[in-house]
């Protein structure tokens, strides 16, 4: 058979030292394991894998559960664009026993569990700053069931007896959105993973439980059949996925298994090139250099990779992480430029450069500006220093830096704690596994405890084009909810003003204007240290075996497992 | 080449029933027409211009430029609306005249329009063409809604929304959503008061409202020719104030650009437009000039208002609007007055149209699905032909969804009772 035709059969193996941060769609977020989510949750608009990145139907939703994107000319858009009605489409199935047919009501409840206060949605202000009455929801859900071990049916008994007045069902496949203010990016924000359909049998269980974890249902072409959290997964075919109710995905390979182990990239290419696995899990292991000259995908919005989160509510050295100042002296110490040596080494064949504001190029409200500059992007420890003793800290402080301990993580990590060092401060570097890692992050007790001081993630925007709140809502809105994605719990009354007053024009130029001030704003505080901006993000290496590997921008250039199918070994 | 139509005055058609004029028209007797906001029925004898005229310049070669301005259609056609040739064009439809006024004014980024959220598409998409070409900030009112909405109220929601900035007012003739017939001549002198210009889509008023759009005061009107006017699809009217009475609109004429112009001069400028009520440049040749066109389509318009003519405008006027109480009373009897969308008790505001909730649930107002099937049952279950409206309504954070019945003069009651005594039930039973 011949490679351009696709072939059914075979394990797909996904070998390296990654992890899901959740297997729950409802708070999964990291884009690594959006791979997997994609395969067995869908939403009502997903993205479509287009080899061609210069395409721009690479990065528009496109109709997945939806039967059509709703426009003013199909009466799916209201005259003004408060009021989306969306129609099912009929014949989607979920893997329950017997098959049971995929109804709006499972779109309100996936709705509703991305507020549970046990582990939400890591961007739930997309949603509750734009759908009617959902932060209300929210709002009261954290109120009514304010611990986070809270019990299935206490959660349960909140979601069924409370509506979001904004999401109404008119029938079992009809849903009516109704906006707080016309967004144009709605469309993108509804094919978040987040917004997946939940059936009901997840009224039973604990957001992201290990008993979760093992009754997981599917309505997409692959179940999960095997998971150990942050060592192994598995997804078979989901026998009552139905293709023809399915525009984007496919059920080439039989199988998807994932095995996590750690191993640096060298070890994870060798796997691939041997044959022994088909594609790295996490690992930055690239194809030749040579093979991917020119890159459209570097056209889009660049991703922040890494970046610095300062703990902002860290008790540790009396409080000293909440002081601007003491943020602003901290900023000067990096030397971005040995950053990027280390990732230079690993031939990542992407486009990086120093960053030097939340918003990297390529993205709306991104204007190029440096409150730190210092000669070769090489950081300036001395400066540093002096503004700490101004702030009333000469003897420097001790911060705990947590990191993950994979791939150039601790490489990162030395580096950027041998740059404070010189400044005086001393570091404690916290090393901990993939797995854990992010749910450790989204979980702000851990740094009201003062866990941590200091960590270095990495963010890639959800969508591209208009991406103004992409960067700056999730990470810099207030939010202190599990399940934030803003690790370091900052917050500026200011910033959460501007970022509604954004998020209130339809104005693209006006929209822009407001999100550069954010981004001014969040620098000039500090929340951030901008470490390096990658080109979304590296041609990643594929075994030999492995056809129609197409990258998805959306989730940080990984491939779409549902397309690719598998070659018989040579 | 023949170019002239044969206006034959039927005096009969000035006294002939009700029943007999409602033979003049196209119409399936097994159907029910009450949607003439969206397409009228046209004339068999409008048909027959068309296509007679079509026959006629079929395989010729005469110089099809000079009749493309329409002299005499044009001509013809603008006495009836109280105007000269001078400020009328004959277009393609409404949306085109609303697109060829907003794009013709000079507006910029210190420039705001007022309107409403009722508009048409037409009107709302050239706005914001407008701003995100040139920066001018639109600002939208909502205007009330129900049977005890007054022409007051209605001129106040647009006081209230005025800024300095505010440098044209732009309102429907008669709203297309709930069907309110907007108090035209008091928002025009608003609007002059404060120096700001008017612009009217009149979709819904050719043909049905006898008017003189000179005395309303108005700058500019959209109309259609195939709505209430029964012309052509493919037909519209647009009105261009090209001279200053200043008993009717005392302000100078707003520089304006003819777009979509051959005529427009290839050197120099135009002729400086008159401050008196004189005319100086002729703005509806100007406009008229789009290259060749089709002479069958001015034609058939041209003959369905002279056929309006031979029956009346104002009888027209009349009956059109007695119709529309009639269905708005026999509405409040079936439905209840609550469930009214459009004006009802300041027949300032009466318009052939009534919008109204058919179902009795409250929530049903804004299920988009209930209206939709409520109407497709209509037309295939019984032949009636009515539409579905949404628009917002202030106050509620929902879209609303109703029903709109329009009367004309070739409705009679019986059709009326029959038609929505079915649309009860239907409602109950869906209810």
């Amino acid at each position: 058979m011949s490679s351009s035709e696709p072939r059914r059969g075979g394990t797909l193996r996904l070998y390296g030292p990654g992890s899901m941060d959740h297997l729950d769609p409802a708070s999964a977020y990291y884009a690594l394991g959006h791979q997997i989510t994609r395969l067995f949750a869908r939403q009502l608009f997903t993205y479509p894998a287009v080899a061609d990145l210069r395409d721009w139907r690479a990065i528009t939703p496109v109709p997945d559960v939806a039967a059509e994107v709703p426009t003013t000319y199909n009466a799916g858009l209201s005259v003004n664009h408060l009021t989306y009605t969306v129609r099912l489409r009929r014949g989607v199935r979920w893997d329950t026993a017997p098959p049971r047919e995929v109804t709006a009501h499972d779109f309100v409840r996936g709705f509703k569990r991305m507020c549970n206060p046990v582990c939400g949605a890591g961007a739930i202000g997309y949603f509750t700053s734009t759908i009617r009455g959902m932060a209300e929801f929210a709002a009261a859900y954290a109120a009514a069931v304010p611990h986070p071990d809270a019990s299935a049916a206490e959660l349960a008994g909140f979601q069924d007896s409370h509506e979001i007045s904004g999401i109404r069902v008119l029938d079992e496949w009809t849903l009516v959105f109704e906006l707080i203010r016309p967004a144009a990016d709605f469309l993108h924000v509804l094919a978040m993973p987040f917004a997946s359909a939940a059936p009901v049998e997840y009224d039973a269980l604990v957001p992201d439980s290990d008993r979760f974890r093992r009754e997981v249902r599917s309505d997409g072409p692959y179940r999960v059949v095997d998971y150990d959290h942050g060592r192994y997964l598995r997804l078979e075919r989901n026998p009552v996925w139905d293709k023809s109710t399915d525009d984007v995905r496919n059920q080439h390979v039989d199988a998807v298994e994932v095995v996590m182990e750690r191993a640096d990239p060298v070890e994870v290419g060798r796997k691939i090139n041997s044959g022994a696995a088909d594609l790295s899990w996490a690992s930055p292991v690239t194809e030749p250099y040579e093979a991917n000259p020119t890159d459209p995908g570097n056209e889009l919005g660049y991703a922040l990779n890494p970046y610095l989160v300062f703990n902002t509510v860290s008790p540790n050295n009396g409080g000293a992480l909440g002081k601007p100042e003491v943020r602003r002296a901290l900023a000067w110490a990096f030397d971005k430029m040995a950053v990027l040596d280390i990732y230079d080494r690993l031939a990542a064949g992407t486009v990086m450069r120093a960053a030097r504001s939340a918003i990297p190029a390529g993205n709306a409200g991104y204007e190029p500006f440096d409150l730190y500059p210092t000669p070769g992007d090489r950081g300036d420890p001395d400066r540093c220093r002096a503004l700490l003793a101004e702030a009333g800290y000469p003897d420097g402080l001790t911060l705990t830096y947590l990191h993950r301990d994979v791939d150039a993580n601790p490489e990162v990590a030395k580096s950027c704690a041998a740059d404070l060092e010189r400044a005086g401060v001393t570091v404690d570097l916290l090393p901990m596994g993939h797995a854990d890692y992010y749910a450790y992050l989204q979980d702000p007790a851990n740094a009201e405890a003062g866990a941590w001081d200091l960590t270095s993630p990495s963010w890639t925007p959800d969508w591209f084009g208009d991406n103004g709140r992409a960067f700056l809502q999730p990470m810099f809105q207030t939010n202190r909810a599990r399940g934030t994605s803003n690790y370091g719990c900052y917050s500026n009354p200011e910033v959460d003003r501007l970022i509604d007053q954004a998020l209130a024009t339809v104005d693209e130029d006006r929209a822009h204007v407001i999100w550069h001030r954010v981004d001014e704003l969040v620098m000039r505080d500090a929340a951030i240290v901008p470490i390096l901006e990658h080109a979304p993000t590296i041609p990643h290496l594929k075994g030999k075996r492995v056809r129609n590997a197409i990258a998805m921008p959306t989730i940080d250039r990984w491939f779409d497992l549902s397309n690719l199918w598998l070659e018989p070994a040579p | 080449m023949a170019l002239s139509i044969d206006f034959d005055v039927d005096t009969d058609l000035a006294s002939a029933s009700w029943e007999r004029i409602r033979d003049i028209f196209a119409l399936d007797p097994t159907t029910t027409h009450l949607n003439t906001g969206t397409i009228g029925a046209i004339p068999h004898e409008v048909a027959e211009t068309y296509e007679q005229v079509t026959r006629e310049w079929a395989g010729g070669l005469a110089n099809i430029y000079p009749p493309s301005l329409y002299p005499d259609y044009r001509a013809r056609i603008a006495p009836d609306f109280g105007v000269d040739q001078d400020e009328l064009v004959i277009c393609h439809n409404a949306t085109e005249g609303i697109s060829r006024i907003i794009a013709g004014l000079d507006l910029g980024p210190d420039d705001a329009v007022l309107t409403t959220s009722h508009e048409c598409f037409s009107v709302l998409s050239n706005f914001n063409l407008a701003h995100n070409r040139f920066g001018v900030r639109v600002d939208l009112v909502t205007l009330p809604s129900g049977p005890d909405v007054t022409a007051e109220q209605v001129v106040a929601t647009f006081e209230a929304a005025l800024t300095p900035r505010t440098k044209v007012m732009a309102f429907a003739a008669t709203t297309l959503f709930t069907g309110t017939r907007m108090p035209i001549r008091a928002l025009c002198d608003l609007a002059q008061r404060h120096g700001v210009i008017t612009i009217a889509d009149g979709a819904l008023l050719p043909g049905v409202l006898d008017v003189n759009l000179r005395e309303l005061g108005l700058d500019f009107l959209a109309g259609s020719g195939s709505k209430f006017q029964c012309g052509p699809l493919g037909t519209g009217l647009l009105y261009v104030r090209n001279k200053v009475f200043p008993e009717h609109n005392p302000l100078p004429l707003p520089r304006f650009w003819p777009v979509v112009s051959t005529w427009y001069p290839l050197v120099g400028d135009m002729p400086k437009r008159t401050t008196t009520s004189v005319e100086t440049c002729n703005m509806g040749d100007y406009l008229q000039s789009a290259g060749s066109a089709s002479i069958a389509r001015a034609a058939a318009l041209a003959k369905a208002c002279e056929v309006w003519n031979r029956i009346g405008r104002r009888r027209i006027e009349e009956r059109a609007l007695e119709l529309g109480w009639y269905a708005k009373r026999r509405v409040v009897q079936l439905f209840g007055e609550s469930a009214l969308y459009s004006p009802l008790h300041d027949a300032r505001l009466h318009a052939p149209l009534v919008a109204f909730k058919p179902f009795r649930a409250p929530e049903d107002a804004w299920n988009i699905n209930k209206i939709m099937r409520f109407v497709d049952r209509l037309e295939s279950e019984h032949r009636i032909w009515i539409r579905w409206v949404e628009f917002d309504v202030p106050g509620s954070p929902h879209m609303h969804y109703a029903a709109r019945v329009c009367t004309h003069l070739f409705n009679h009651h019986d059709e009326i009772d029959r038609a929505l005594e079915v649309m009860a039930r239907l409602a109950d039973e869906m209810s």
